[in-house]
């Protein structure tokens, strides 16, 4: 169904288990062995790993940039990107071309259709070595990617669960506010209206590209998109409360004012009531921790990477078929 | 050790001048031999030939930069190239070759191992055409599967010709596929599977024996009699069954006609031909932005003629109520003609179309829809005569008496889409509680003989890509719009 992640084909026929995930990946290096060994593509060793996944990243919103696309747009041809290459082997195809086809197939899906035409000559701007002038390449290779992926091109992104988590949230935390209110008198009136209910504009940001941020790893093919937006609001409010823990403890020393403020929200203890609300949904925890851990380890890696040592291997085995 | 690279280096040109000398000789005599038959292909080739040698004299001439500023920077002995000649040599050569604008190898090893179309279906023969291609009967050659029976649309190419290139697919292709393969309902016409082969799209239905359009000329013939009320009440319950589906999914199907619902022989209603529907979940672009006419003429709702960019499911509702009235009358309730689009690829008011609508509902007041000064045709709707509503008489001018029947019609021909009856609130509509009941099969009591649909089977050559005569399709050469809806 297109409005529901729960009968959709992403669930049903796209989403993968740790353990799957694995064995798809070892089956694919075994054809990748058996390639290299019937010399049908080069020997240069070429990693999918997490740095060459950030480069990819990199790629698709680069192009995306020049052409103006939306990120939800962007988001889908990233998950197509995740789907074809747990089939495909990048040796076998071109990266470039690969990336321009799935923001080509993604836009029409996502309903903001870009002409080939502009896509390819972008792309060409871009890696003048890697695409061609012609735009049948990128055209025939949407037939291969459509096919690749079964046909199933729906994909249900995190984005609309934060807003919804968001809404739920603040339901929450509203009706715990009232509960306390018949506790104690009204006097406190004045306080309640200055603690968050829900996320900020600028935490929902935050979120937000927590959430694009996921797409460099795996989780888009394992959990449903409302684990990956817990965990994005999860990591958001926590960075945020340690972060701001740190200035308090550093205004204490210089007494800056902007003490009050911070203060404020370490009391509100919104962090507190968010994971009292995590507890209280249905929400599969594990996976989100599973997923936050996932985003430190890339948020780890992501310090220590280097373009070029992606895109040298990708270099040698492109340029030298 | 320097002088042995070198070498080496001198040898990877020379193997590469030789490969373009070869090359080079190949397309000479291609060239003498063909004149001027030279295919698209080998022009290509030879304009690719061009470029690699551009890329080579290039690279010849950056060689000679840096050997001479080898030469400039003193180097004692120009036959031991430095440093940075290695580092020339290290770096990728800047000739790209033809294998890296293909997909292979990756294509190979995916066309070798892939089922075609005919290894998979036996056809039977063809159905019929459109804007958007071919469709055919099919059977599958799986044994498991024997008494399968399909419907294969083979999307049309853009340009039909003798040569067939991949162009893109569609907007109305990546739709259907997309959201076909999402929706699973028993009153939306199923697909089994898309078969991409050799630049073309096959996308394969269950297949369905009869169609409205195929149900109403039937009993619109002088001798039969009209379609019984049971039969009129399932179809329509069916019809909006599927509507609400799609409508509850975030999916408009925005060419909701009598020829767009089939009928299986078991009397189960599919709606089918997806390739105007879009979901409407996520507007990144405005619906009218996206396509400029929705709706084929006669059941287009008044707020697409009067202008309206920003619409609503709603618009689906009123070609339902729509087909309720064709299904009662035998004939389209509004038959309106259509206005051309101008040169200029304006879209025009369709006046002739708004007049029959008014002429049986009555002119609508801006105090039974508020909204409709707003809309951009408004003043030319209040040069029109006025009218009053005249839907009762129509109603009994068609010998349909059922009460019942007349609300839930003029609850879906309401003007305001604000106001008109939604799909989920039409299936709880008391005319569907009244006797005679709704039944899982539409053809539940009652003895009419429908025909077969027509199969040609002297025409069954699905792969063929070049238009024969009996196909009258008319060329499209925009892909991005060609499935404009003119009708």
């Amino acid at each position: 169904m297109a409005a529901d992640f729960w009968s959709s084909t992403q669930r049903m026929n796209w989403q993968f288990s740790r353990d799957s995930l694995k064995d798809a990946r070892r089956e694919l290096s075994l054809l990748e062995n058996t390639m290299e060994q019937s010399e049908l593509i080069s020997k240069v060793k070429v990693n999918y790993d997490l740095y060459m996944r950030i480069y990819i990243h990199s790629l698709v919103n680069k192009l995306g940039r020049r052409l103006n696309v939306r990120q939800i747009a962007l988001s889908t041809a990233e998950v197509y990107l995740l789907r074809f290459l747990t089939k495909v082997s990048l040796k076998e195809v071109n990266l470039y071309l690969l990336i321009t086809t799935s923001i080509y197939l993604s836009c029409k899906i996502e309903e903001c259709p870009q002409h080939i035409r502009t896509i390819v000559s972008e792309a060409r701007n871009l890696w003048p070595e890697y695409i061609p002038h012609d735009a049948t390449k990128v055209a025939e290779f949407e037939f291969y990617l459509i096919e690749e992926m079964d046909t199933y091109l729906i994909v249900h992104h995190p984005y609309r669960s934060l807003l919804l988590i968001n809404e739920v949230l603040s339901n929450y935390n509203q009706s715990h506010k009232s509960e306390g209110h018949n506790h104690n008198n009204n006097s406190n009136n004045n306080n309640d209206t200055s603690q968050p209910f829900a996320l900020s504009p600028e935490e929902l940001q935050s979120c937000w590209s927590i959430i694009n941020d996921s797409y460099v790893t795996d989780l888009p093919l394992i959990h449903a998109p409302h684990i990956i937006a817990s965990a994005s609001i999860f990591l958001t409010i926590v960075l945020k409360y340690n972060h701001l823990k740190h200035i308090s403890k550093d205004s204490l020393k210089n007494s800056k004012p902007n003490t009050m403020i911070t203060e404020e929200y370490l009391k509100s203890g919104f962090l507190k009531n968010f994971i009292k609300f995590l507890g209280y949904s249905n929400i599969d925890l594990g996976g989100v921790i599973e997923a936050v851990q996932e985003l430190i380890t890339l948020y780890e890696i992501w310090e220590t990477y280097d373009e070029s040592s992606c895109k040298k291997p990708l270099e040698s085995v492109l340029l030298n078929r | 050790m320097y002088p042995n690279q070198s070498r080496q280096h001198q040898n990877t040109t020379q193997l590469q001048r030789e490969y373009l000398l070869r090359l080079q000789q190949q397309q000479q005599s291609q060239q003498n031999g063909t004149g001027a038959l030279m295919s698209a292909q080998q022009r290509k080739q030879s304009a690719q030939f061009q470029h690699l040698q551009q890329l080579q004299q290039q690279q010849q001439q950056q060689l000679n930069l840096s050997n001479s500023s080898n030469l400039s920077s003193s180097n004692p002995n120009p036959n031991y190239p430095n440093q940075q000649q290695n580092m020339y040599q290290n770096r990728p050569a800047l000739m790209a070759s033809n294998n890296c604008f293909t997909l292979l190898p990756y294509k190979t090893r995916k066309d070798a191992l892939r089922k075609s179309v005919l290894q998979k279906y036996d056809i039977v023969g063809y159905i019929a055409s459109g804007t958007y291609g071919r469709v055919y009967k099919a059977k599958s050659k799986n044994p498991k599967n024997s008494s399968g029976i399909f419907a294969i649309k083979k999307f049309k190419a853009d340009k039909e010709g003798e040569v067939v290139y991949y162009t893109g697919i569609s907007q109305s292709a990546s739709r259907e596929m997309a959201l076909c393969r999402e929706l699973n309902n028993n009153n939306i016409t199923k697909l089994t599977e898309t078969i991409l082969e050799n630049k073309c799209i096959y996308m394969v239905f269950e297949y369905a024996e009869h169609d409205l359009l195929q149900i109403i000329h039937f009993h619109s013939h002088p001798d039969t009699k009209s379609i019984p009320e049971q039969t009129v009440k399932s179809i329509m319950w069916q019809v909006l069954n599927g509507v609400s589906y799609l409508h509850q999914n975030w999916v408009l199907h925005r060419d909701l006609k009598p020829a767009n619902i089939m009928v299986t022989s078991e009397g189960v209603v599919k709606i089918g031909d997806l390739g105007l529907a879009r979901k409407f979940n996520n507007p990144l672009q405005s619906l009218y932005n996206g396509d400029k006419v929705v709706v084929t003429i006669w059941y287009r709702a008044p707020e697409l003629l009067l202008g309206g960019r920003h619409y609503t499911p709603a618009i689906d509702l009123w070609a339902v109520g729509c087909i309720l009235a064709e299904l009662l009358a035998l004939r389209p309730i509004f038959k309106g003609e259509e206005a051309k689009m101008d040169n200029k690829k304006n879209v025009p008011f369709q006046k002739n179309q708004m007049q029959k609508i008014v002429e049986i509902l009555g002119t609508p007041s801006k105090e039974k829809w508020p909204s409709l000064p707003k809309y951009p045709e408004y003043p030319s709707l209040q040069q029109f005569k006025q009218f009053p509503n005249n839907l009762q008489a129509w109603y009994q001018s068609i010998g349909a008496q059922k009460k019942k029947g007349l609300q839930l019609l003029s609850s879906l021909l309401e003007y305001d889409p604000g106001k008109r009856m939604t799909a989920f609130d039409a299936l709880l509509h008391p005319y569907f509680l009244e006797t005679p009941l709704v039944s899982q099969n539409i053809f539940e009591g009652q003895q009419f003989k429908y025909p077969l649909r027509r199969i040609q089977t002297d025409d069954s050559d699905i792969t063929s890509s070049a238009p024969s005569n009996k196909r009258g399709l008319n060329n499209d050469h925009d892909p991005l719009h060609s499935r404009k809806r003119q009708k």
